[in-house]
């Protein structure tokens, strides 16, 4: 499923008329972008309740910051994607600090888990074997694999060159496969 | 770490542009033919992710999110207070490097010296060797006060500037701290003078140079951001420009 790229130029003046509040830019960009921020989301996270409210929760710290936004070239969904990444980070530390807590007090609840009626089998080790991955390797896979971004756009999300993502991908498919996979006798 | 050897990292590197371009797997394979035993598992799993349909959003969920979104743009934008506290001449090029080398010294210190010395004597590597050079304090997170946009939490912001953190020192807002979870944070808002794209403003906490940055890439050597290399006059450390592995920060503005 490709999402429909917004040409360069549009952006600038999707940012302009943003910064103006308008209402309609708004909801072109929230159209736009919205289902690849949830996926985006969805990946890191695991869950879909927690990825519709990050990906809400990335349109509303837009706007709270578009006045100190400059358009220079790069795409929105750039920025986008970066606010994404700093809300999920800080919704899995929050989610290990209350896994912590519930460890610590001896809880007998069973920690936050992936919501399984969601997933099929090959979701639910994709999720597991994308915990062994660098953090960098993490999001291209994010991005490449559930916003569906191609490798110029995770490049630019990124800010690294093409081939860089294309080396995290190579590596981290390597690393996935060995935990997927795992040779007979090799430890998992 | 990966188990491929370099040749095959290549060879797979190309099959995925190859792929990209549309050209197909068994064709791919047919030009890497020493190593297609090793990458056919590889490509074969890629192709099974991309297969997968990720999750769509739940139609009530999106039109709830479009209507809040749309609430709230609605509303008349809150007065912001200024927070130009320096004068502008604060950000002519002579001072955006001294801001700079605090900012560059952060990153260089992921190359290894400092950062290897600091966690060879335990703890946060990068809390340690910054508090080595007197640049952050540790700040704990109980240092920190949270801001909120409409009641929610949003990311941590400065710590309280009443509490000292530290060592005694007189009050300097042109020196950085770190804020855990953020990355390092000015007290007065620093955005007009740093790159859009390498920083972060958070409401009432200044400019931040996001914690992402402060990471050792686990994948690359340690690199500038090419906006930061750009940007000053002269480059904050020697460190290669991210994206542009070969070229020193020197060489890539000298392109321009």
């Amino acid at each position: 499923m490709a999402h429909d790229a917004v040409p360069a130029d549009a952006d600038a003046t999707l940012v302009e008329r943003a910064k103006a509040r308008s209402e309609s830019a708004w909801a072109e960009i929230y159209d736009a972008h919205y289902h690849q921020l949830f996926r985006y989301c969805y990946a890191r996270s695991s869950d879909e309740a927690a990825a519709a409210d990050l990906a809400s929760r990335v349109f509303l710290e837009a706007l709270e910051g578009i006045d100190r936004y400059v358009y220079r070239g790069r795409p929105l969904l750039a920025w986008l994607y970066r606010i994404a990444r700093n809300l999920v980070s800080d919704h899995l530390r929050a989610r290990q600090r209350e896994a912590q807590a519930l460890e610590r007090a001896g809880s007998t609840l069973e920690r936050h888990e992936p919501n399984p009626s969601s997933q099929v089998h090959l979701e639910l080790d994709i999720a597991g074997a994308m915990q062994t991955l660098t953090e960098d390797q993490r999001q291209v896979i994010a991005l490449r694999y559930f916003a569906e971004l191609s490798t110029a756009e995770i490049a630019q999300a990124l800010r690294r060159s093409e081939r860089a993502v294309y080396s995290l991908e190579v590596r981290a498919l390597a690393a996935m496969r060995r935990r997927l996979e795992p040779e007979p006798g090799a430890p998992k | 770490m990966s188990d491929l050897n370099r040749r095959q990292e290549a060879a797979l590197i190309e099959c995925l542009r190859a792929l990209d371009r549309g050209e197909s797997l068994e064709a791919c394979l047919a030009r890497a033919s020493e190593d297609a035993e090793v990458l056919r598992p590889l490509l074969e799993l890629r192709a099974r992710m991309q297969a997968i349909e990720p999750p769509a959003p739940g139609a009530a969920a999106y039109e709830l999110a479009r209507q809040r979104l749309l609430n709230r743009v609605r509303m008349p934008a809150p007065a912001e207070p200024s927070r130009r506290l320096l004068p502008a001449l604060a950000w002519t090029p002579p001072a955006l490097f001294g801001r700079a080398i605090m900012a560059g010294v952060a990153i260089s210190l992921l190359a290894g010296g400092a950062l290897g010395a600091a966690a060879a004597v335990g703890g946060n590597p990068v809390s340690d060797a910054l508090s080595a050079l007197h640049i952050i304090e540790n700040a704990s997170e109980e240092d920190v006060r949270g801001g909120a946009i409409d009641g929610e939490e949003t990311a941590t912001v400065l710590p309280d500037s009443t509490v000292p953190l530290g060592p005694p020192a007189p009050a300097d807002t042109s020196r950085p701290e770190e804020v855990p979870g953020v990355g390092l944070c000015f007290a007065e808002d620093k955005s007009d003078g740093l790159p859009e794209d390498i920083v972060e403003v958070f409401p009432d906490a200044g400019a931040c140079i996001p914690e992402a940055l402060l990471e050792h890439p686990a994948d690359a050597a340690p690199c500038v951001p090419p906006d930061l290399a750009q940007r000053f006059e002269q480059p904050p450390v020697d460190l290669p420009v991210c994206g542009d592995e070969d070229a020193s920060p020197a060489e890539v503005r000298n392109r321009r």
